[in-house]
């Protein structure tokens, strides 16, 4: 039998072991929970440091600033070891300080700090922390009359293999230039970055000051270009300093007038006190908001400082209301936009039931009215149509001015989130993906099946058969399989291979473990979450095959 | 010379025969019978809302766009107004209620407001449909490295340049301190500097909480000290002070705690907790966030051996009170633990502005100025007339301004305890304040049954820690005069530099009536103006003035009953008189 054979087994059997196992719930204690520690060695380029300060902080960023005293901190002593004691169990971050430094190990972890779970009363040692003077970029900024720009705002972008990029966040120092245009970013892990100036233009919600001359600045990226794409990449590697990195702000531009009318669409009669509003199309989702200004008696409206672009317009239409607002593309060059003409249609409604899986708990049953259901139409990518409502004591919904043709269903709950949406039915058959076909009029017999409750599971990967190549990391996701795009919650496994997966709602899943980048291993392992309740899992993976 | 000089006393001959003509035109005016229909002048709420613009340039004299402009109500509490200039370098502020504006600041990166030494002190007041003009200056900077005792960079330590003195030694006013960051290489770069003396410290907690692994240090002072031995630097407008390099000490310090007690403890409450260097206004270090939320609970880490003052404001919402407390702290080698503090209330004022309704204007007299004035433009001054001695009134304002409401009622709040005088700042020129009183209540009074009333504008009002003191009345009239003249401009080398001019009362009713003097600098080339005077006879005279400008309290000589006494004694023997009607307005005076 060969090793692959072998691990097929050997995967089959866990896989069965793993779904068949659940944790029953902690009884409480009413005792102190014992503490660990957590010790290895810090060493900078090979050889070990002293005195560099080794911070544990909890992973869960929502806790507030005032509780920095959360942070457990200690030195390096002279051979670089380090040990933090009274650890209280739960999930850190592991970091060195010295801003220049970057982890140069990816093992199975982020560049800028390990990630660490303790178990309560744990011991762990040899958690080594392999530091690398982090790369610079610095250069100058200046406007299109070569006048330096002071106290600018300089963002990076850390562009992967396949072009994606993501905001890079510089801790403890100033990403702004001096007051000679002069600006330094330091401590960056290897990588391509892009070098922008400018924040993102939004479109505002309402004219600041009318009436003056306000030019706006678009973000420009290093050389001196407005066009993502076109930015020249700058690669860091290793500890490498990169000079002259100037870039030049793009002239700014004016900001004109958007006019127009809003009118029924059937009787082309004007729709007074309506708001209209509008939204950018040029950055991906941009969340739509209302201009602060209302139509007049003849259904005019008017706006004043908009900044050149690509926009849809609509009127802000109640939920309640039954019709819907027509979406209309128009742009802004360098001159006002004056007959702008928004008509508002009658939509079609949406009625039904909603019922929670698996239980007749009255308790559970009347929180349903704390959900909002949402009509969101999906014909075009941009579009008001949509609608929500609030189911009712009774468990009924009804949504009114939905956009006819294809409309998807969702649902969303206040904290602490228990409800997710299984399935849509129709008169009785499930609907794929939660999607309705809405024609003119009402559409009725519809449930909508609901999950309640969350869960947790807390899993283990054990590589066997070799070691991960170096510049590779493991990543867990939680999916259903019969939707597997859609992520019901994601992990870094730590330097053991443990993670913790929370707020898991109630159902039946599969884990999903890849390799990162090249997702070149992966496995799929069914798992089952229940309620209130923590799912162990135990996934081997197996390089030799 | 003597060209000049008869042409003045023409020129002043003619001005004074124009007085005494128009003077006697009025008097018999007023001598006839009185006109049936009077004008009662109004003090009313203003509904208006109305515009204040600007403009905003460098020293260079190019406009700058892009400036953050804040604009303040006077007394008003809530945010600034904001606006920002746009590519011409003008802002706009509109829809802004009726009332007194300051502008509290104008940001832009590397900038600072220049100030004109005359308006050093105070801040000009703008009403509405004003147009404001704001000079920027570039500032300095301060640049350096911190190592640490190896010779190797710290990196991302908080660098703070704190102003000590401006360049003519006084003390500095507002804008204390900037801070910086050093890079990977241990380079830090300060800018938008107001000139003047600066110490440079490195580490130890920061104004803005932020954590980073040298905020319980002990700060270290350039070039490796404690804040005793610091070295001072000078910086300049738009100079660069270079190689301030600063070898890192990262001492432990020790710390001090403790708590907050007594009826400022009770929550809600705003607490502000701080440690000064004993003697300045400087911090020397800012509270750790306390662990549990509980505010009344304090402590500091990284604190070096010396001397300091702990300072403690309590604002009670619910008491509607403020407190303050200060103890001398000296840190001698070990923690200091189980500080317990009661802060001591502070006392409050409130009162009433009105119109003294017995001065009624004639329908077709001369005053044709405007009769109705609103309460929101009218500013009122509590300043301490003298210095208190003990230590937590030190930290208090000595000044604090603010605006009636619609009815015309007025409130200040937080008063450390002391003497005080109220001034107005009235918006038009034909008011004047008559009189500033307070009515004591009848109870433990030496007149037992009937209500005293106290001249406030003659004896200030006095203030017992936490007292709240009510109706203060400030009674306005209309019909002010003015006098906008010149005055002979020496050319002599040893004359001073400033000169002031006094208004003093001729009349003997008036002599010890403060409200009857008047004291106004003279600008450079020698031209004065004065408003708001109650009709009168008064004697001019002009006084050098040879000590700067300083920050402490500024006295008008008129409050002190012996400088009343010299400046009428000074006035006596043939000073010019001069007698102004209500409503007269003399141009063109020329003081020799």
């Amino acid at each position: 039998m060969n090793n692959g054979r072998l691990a097929e087994i050997a995967l089959t059997i866990m896989a069965i072991a793993c779904s068949a196992f659940s944790y029953l719930p902690r009884e409480s204690k009413i005792q102190q929970p014992s503490t660990g520690t957590i010790a290895g060695k810090v060493t900078i380029d090979g050889k070990p440091s002293a005195g560099i300060k080794v911070t544990l902080s909890p992973a869960d960023k929502t806790v507030s600033p005032n509780r920095a005293n959360s942070d457990i901190q200690t030195t390096a002593g002279e051979d670089g070891r380090f040990r933090l004691s009274g650890v209280p169990a739960g999930t850190f971050v592991l970091t060195a300080t010295g801003g220049a430094y970057v982890l140069a190990d990816s093992g199975i972890s982020g560049p800028q700090g390990k990630t660490i779970i303790l178990h309560e009363g744990e011991r762990l040692e040899d958690i080594d922390l392999v530091l690398m003077r982090g790369g610079v970029i610095t250069g100058r900024v200046t406007d299109a009359e070569s006048r330096p720009l002071i106290g600018e705002r300089v963002s990076l972008q850390l562009v992967d293999s396949d072009g994606r990029s993501r905001p890079v966040v510089l801790t403890n120092q100033t990403s702004e230039s001096d007051d000679r245009g002069i600006y330094r970013l330091y401590g960056l892990a290897p990588g391509r970055y892009r070098v922008s100036l400018g924040v993102t233009l939004r479109a505002e919600a309402r004219a600041p000051d009318a009436g003056a001359s306000h030019s706006y600045y678009p973000v420009t990226y290093y050389p001196s270009v407005t066009d993502e794409s076109q930015a020249k990449i700058i690669d860091i590697q290793g500890s490498s300093e990169v000079t002259d990195i100037d870039i030049v702000r793009s002239p700014g531009v004016k900001a004109h007038t958007v006019a127009g009318r809003i009118v029924d669409a059937e009787s082309g009669s004007p729709m007074q006190e309506v708001e209209f509003g509008y939204s950018s199309v040029t950055k991906p989702y941009v969340s739509r908001v209302g201009s602060g200004y209302r139509t007049n008696l003849k259904g005019e409206f008017s706006v004043e400082n908009v900044k050149s672009g690509r926009y849809i317009g609509f009127a802000v239409l109640d939920s309640k209301s039954d019709s819907y607002s027509e979406d209309v593309l128009f742009e802004i060059t360098d001159k006002d936009m004056r007959e702008l003409q928004i008509k508002v249609q009658r939509g079609s409604s949406i009625s039904g039931v909603a019922v929670v899986e698996g239980t007749d708990d009255p308790s559970v049953v009347s929180q349903l009215s704390n959900v909002t259901v949402r009509a969101v139409p999906l014909d075009n990518t941009n579009t008001s149509g949509g609608t929500r409502t609030t189911i009712a004591q009774d468990a009924t919904f009804h949504l009114s001015g939905v956009k006819q043709g294809k409309v998807g269903l969702m649902i969303s709950s206040p904290p602490p989130k228990n409800f997710s949406l299984i399935r849509v039915e129709q008169n009785g058959i499930e609907q794929p993906f939660d999607i309705l076909q809405i024609m003119t009029g009402e559409t009725t017999g519809v449930r909508l099946v609901i999950a309640y409750g969350k869960g947790n599971i807390r899993g283990q990967i054990r590589v066997q058969g070799g070691t991960l190549p170096s510049g590779t990391r493991l990543a867990v996701s939680v999916v259903k399989s019969n939707a597997p795009a859609r992520s019901f919650g994601e992990a870094q496994p730590d330097p053991n291979g443990r993670f913790v997966i929370t707020n898991i709602p109630t159902g039946d899943y599969q884990l999903l473990v890849r390799t990162v980048p090249a997702a070149s291993a992966i496995i799929r392992q069914g798992v089952r979450v229940d309620s209130g309740k923590d799912t162990e899992a135990v996934i081997v993976l197996d390089l030799s095959k | 010379m003597a060209h000049f000089v008869k042409n003045c006393w023409l020129a002043s001959t003619a001005a004074l025969a124009v007085l005494v003509i128009s003077g006697t035109a009025t008097a018999q005016q007023q001598v006839g019978s009185p006109e049936p229909t009077a004008v009662a002048p109004a003090l009313v709420s203003s509904q208006h809302t109305g515009t204040i613009n600007g403009h905003v340039m460098i020293d260079s004299g190019r406009s700058l766009e892009g400036v953050k402009v804040l604009l303040s109500q006077a007394g008003a509490s809530g945010p600034a107004h904001q606006a920002t200039t746009d590519d011409n370098g003008e802002f706009r502020f509109d829809d802004l209620h009726d009332g007194i504006y300051t502008v509290v600041g104008a940001v832009a990166h590397g900038y600072f407001i220049s100030r004109q030494p005359t308006n050093a002190i105070e801040p000009d007041l703008h009403y509405l449909g004003d147009s404001i003009n704001i000079k920027l200056v570039k500032g300095g900077v301060i640049t350096g490295k911190v190592l640490d005792a190896r010779g190797d960079a710290v990196v991302g330590v908080s660098v703070r340049s704190v102003r000590t003195r401006d360049l003519e030694g006084l003390p500095p006013d507002g804008d204390l301190e900037t801070a910086g960051q050093t890079d990977d290489r241990g380079i830090y770069r300060i800018y938008g500097l107001k000139a003047g003396i600066y110490v440079v410290e490195a580490g130890g907690s920061r104004r803005d909480l932020r954590v980073d692994s040298y905020k319980n240090d002990s700060p270290t002072y350039y070039p490796s000290e404690t804040r005793a031995t610091a070295r001072e630097i000078s910086v300049q407008a738009g100079g660069e002070t270079s190689s301030i390099d600063i070898r890192y000490r990262g001492d432990a310090g020790h710390s001090v705690s403790g708590n907050i007690i007594g009826p400022a403890a009770l929550s809600p409450a705003l607490i502000s907790v701080m440690l000064l260097y004993s003697g300045s206004d400087t911090v020397a270090a800012f509270p750790s966030p306390s662990s549990n939320n509980d505010n009344r609970a304090f402590s500091f880490s990284g604190v070096a051996d010396g001397e300091y003052e702990l300072l403690i404001r309590v604002n009670n919402p619910s008491l509607g009170q403020g407190f303050i407390a200060t103890r001398a702290v000296t840190m001698k080698g070990a923690d200091i633990v189980g500080l317990k503090i009661s802060p001591a209330p502070l006392g409050s004022v409130t009162g009433q502005i009105q119109v003294d309704p017995s001065v009624t204007v004639a329908k077709d007299s001369k005053c044709k100025m405007r009769h109705v004035l609103t309460t929101e433009t009218v500013m009122l001054i509590a300043r301490k007339s003298e210095a208190s001695q003990s230590k937590p009134d030190r930290m208090l304002p000595n000044k604090i301004s603010g605006s009636p409401n619609e009815k015309g009622q007025f409130a200040f709040h937080n008063l450390g305890e002391g003497i005080y005088r109220l001034e107005a700042r009235l918006p038009n020129d034909a008011w004047y304040v008559k009189s500033i009183t307070l009515s004591a209540g009848p109870s433990k009074s030496q007149q037992s049954g009937s209500s005293k009333t106290i001249d406030v504008a003659r004896l200030g009002f006095s203030l017992k820690p936490g007292e709240n003191l009510g109706n203060l009345f400030i009674t306005l009239a209309y019909g002010a005069a003015g006098i906008q003249g010149r005055t002979a401009v020496s050319r002599k080398a040893d004359s001073p530099q400033r000169v002031s001019l006094h208004l003093v009362p001729a009349e003997r009713e008036f002599e010890d009536d403060p409200l009857h003097y008047a004291e106004v600098p003279v600008s450079g080339d020698g031209s004065f103006s004065i408003g708001n005077l109650p009709p009168g006879r008064y004697w001019m005279i002009s006084r050098p003035v040879f000590d700067s400008v300083t920050n402490s309290v500024i006295k008008p000589l008129a409050w002190d009953p012996n400088e009343r006494a010299k400046l009428r004694d000074e006035a006596k023997p043939g000073s010019p008189q001069l007698e102004l009607q209500p409503c007269q307005r003399v141009t063109e005076y020329v003081l020799p």
